[in-house]
């Protein structure tokens, strides 16, 4: 059997809609300003945040600032370091990222930590130099725009926005998988992965006086079957964590400005599993365009209103949710379920 | 009871409800923070709690007036428990399928020593127990039944014990997943305020951070995640209803066997939050406004 390659479909162009123009233009003047994007951790999951990258650079949507968690907050730099070249790069960064190039081959040290006293399973060296080998930027001060990655303070849990200093320990210590990848000590205080404070940080984009904010989330993976056994437990428990986490991030946001909730697809494999990035990226890539097109034909005033601009199925298991959610239907895909993907057979 | 004297000037709007916090270990904290509470005239119509909070709940709600003596006497028997309170045997324990209910057994005694076959409705005041249902989510409040299978359901903690299955064959874990601080369902259940006996988070010293295993380094994630929901929660319950925070922020929750040590920081909490709340409000005796009162909650 041959393996089948998926690409992502045509826009919404004139062959569609008989519209003529593809690039819906008036959304990027109607969001508020500053323009935040928020990018949230997930490991192999950031493969999402590429391919919505593309499709907000097809709208012009560009950010003021960025602030973003773990995997989340190394694409902000490669977008903040230089903004033109962001979604080409990315492209060269996604089609080599996997587990070795992130922790190394690393069996030996997993097993000697569980016997040792020591902080971590593995070492960050091999991340800190695939960091390295991504960014050209070494300090915050080096880079284009405005961003903030954030970690959690071990000590008090505490979410907090580095935006200034060393770029590599921010980074480091802001994708810190807690008992997996070291803690890192930045101005004496020890951090680990943002994901334990705020894995998708939209309330501290509010609090550092964003206008409008851009989510462009991780995607979520297939659900794991509900069982008694201890690692599926653990397993959903940490996707019930996941979820709470995000709604209250969302209704925190939205209750104050326009959030605009990028959709993400919904049947990824394992957060560290790199095999299916590519076709991941591209189906983002589909759904954010798809989304944006739609929004733009949204009836609005001049500017959007706070409130969370989302599909439906990004937030109907949550009435907290959908109580602050401006409805964005899906005028694109009723043709194909699955936005008129082409699934070519090589 | 203490003079009348002792008394705080502030009233609270009725119903009003004790809320007990999860955080294993450092719940023994919620032992000092009652007396200096009712001392000040401050009782509750109802009572919700989660995880080991929800066993300090409980014994509050089964006879609010003998709550120190019973919780002392079951926190000192579990602290004697060697292989319950090694909380390495316990992960191993949970990890292992075969072991898996034996951890919940070992604290199904102790509970039962405190509790016998006691149900919800012989309580003299209404308790809440609040769990985290598997399938969607959410929290899941029991309010009937035996008391002892509520609290277990509470405390199980992922990982270390397997899920309980309610009645209606719904499969749940430890509450303090998506109710660490159940003020949102103190709130649903008819709560017009809440004084929330938080027991805090951390699990190190900050001085400790520097020196520890990996093992603690995830655990200690892990709270940080729970917790960080709380903030959200409270913030949103205290725009609609006045909240009381007190909050002791020492003790580790793993360290079974030294649980009572945080009684007394505890009993100091509460002190301070009840001085700190009668000093914002001046001379007039007074019922609360909605708002956060006493202490912050740390972490986002």
């Amino acid at each position: 059997m041959a393996d089948q390659i998926r690409v992502p479909g045509p826009g919404p162009g004139p062959g569609i809609d008989g519209v003529g123009i593809t690039t819906p233009l008036k959304l990027a003047a109607s969001l508020p300003r500053p323009i935040v994007f928020v990018m949230a951790g997930g490991g192999a999951h950031g493969c999402v945040q590429w391919g919505l990258l593309q499709a907000l650079y097809e709208t012009d949507i560009r950010p003021d600032t960025l602030i973003g968690t773990s995997a989340g907050a190394l694409t902000c730099a490669v977008v903040a370091e230089d903004p033109i070249s962001a979604t080409s790069r990315l492209t060269y960064v996604w089609s080599q990222l996997d587990l070795e190039v992130l922790v190394g081959d690393s069996w030996l040290s997993m097993i000697s930590a569980a016997t040792k006293r020591k902080n971590s399973i593995v070492d960050n060296s091999t991340e800190q130099a695939t960091i390295e080998a991504i960014l050209a930027a070494r300090d915050f001060s080096d880079l284009a725009l405005p961003m903030a990655a954030v970690a959690t303070d071990l000590a008090t849990g505490e979410a907090t926005a580095i935006d200034s200093g060393a770029l590599i320990p921010a980074l480091l210590a802001s994708s810190a998988i807690p008992g997996v990848l070291p803690p890192v000590t930045i101005n004496g205080r020890q951090y680990v992965d943002g994901l334990a404070s705020a894995n998708l940080p939209a309330r501290l984009a509010v609090e550092r006086g964003a206008g409008s904010i851009i989510v462009l989330g991780t995607g979520s993976r297939t659900p794991t079957p509900i069982s008694t056994s201890a690692p599926k437990v653990v397993s959903r428990v940490n996707a019930i964590l996941n979820a709470s986490q995000r709604r209250g991030q969302l209704v925190a946001s939205g209750s104050e400005v326009p959030v605009v909730l990028l959709p993400t697809p919904d049947d990824l494999g394992a957060a560290l599993d790199f095999r299916e990035t590519i076709s991941a990226a591209g189906k983002s890539y589909e759904l954010g365009r798809n989304y944006l097109y739609d929004l733009s034909n949204l009836p609005t005033k001049r500017h959007l209103r706070a409130g969370i601009y989302a599909r439906p199925s990004e937030v109907e298991s949550d009435a907290e949710l959908v109580e602050l959610t401006v409805e964005v239907p899906d005028s694109l895909t009723s043709h194909e379920p699955t936005s008129g993907s082409a699934e070519v057979v090589v | 009871m203490s003079s009348p004297t002792s008394h705080v000037r502030f009233r609270l709007p009725e119903p009003m409800a004790f809320a007990f916090t999860g955080g294993l270990a450092r719940t023994a904290a919620q032992i000092g923070m009652v007396p200096p509470l009712t001392e000040a005239g401050l009782d509750p119509n109802l009572v919700v709690g989660t995880s080991a909070g929800a066993v300090n709940a409980a014994l509050f709600a089964a006879d609010p007036a003998d709550f120190v003596t019973e919780a002392t006497r079951l926190w000192a028997g579990v602290a004697k428990d060697k292989a319950l309170t090694s909380m390495r045997r316990s992960t191993v324990r949970g990890l292992a399928s075969s072991q898996a209910s034996r951890t919940r057994n070992m604290l199904r005694k102790h509970l039962e020593r405190a509790f016998g076959t006691l149900d919800f409705d012989q309580l003299s005041l209404p308790l809440y127990v609040t769990t985290t249902e598997l399938e969607s989510g959410r929290a899941v409040v029991i309010n009937s039944g035996a008391v002892v299978d509520a609290l277990l359901a509470s405390m199980s903690l992922p990982g270390v014990m397997p899920p309980s299955e309610l009645s209606d064959g719904q499969l749940v874990v430890d509450g303090s997943v998506v109710a660490d601080v159940p003020v949102k369902e103190a709130i649903a259940v008819g709560a017009n305020s809440v004084v929330i006996l938080d027991s805090g988070s951390s699990v190190v010293d900050e001085s400790a951070v520097e020196d520890i295993s990996w093992y603690h380094v995830m655990a200690l994630a892990a709270t940080h995640m729970l917790r960080s929901q709380a903030r959200h929660q409270v913030d949103a319950a205290s725009a609609s209803i006045p909240v009381v925070v007190v909050s002791s922020g020492s003790g580790n929750p793993f360290d079974l066997r030294n649980a009572l040590d945080t009684v007394s920081t505890g009993e100091e909490a509460a002190r301070r939050v009840l001085v700190d709340v009668d000093g914002q409000l001046g001379s007039r005796r007074r019922l609360l406004r909605p708002g956060r009162y006493g202490d912050e909650l740390v972490s986002q």
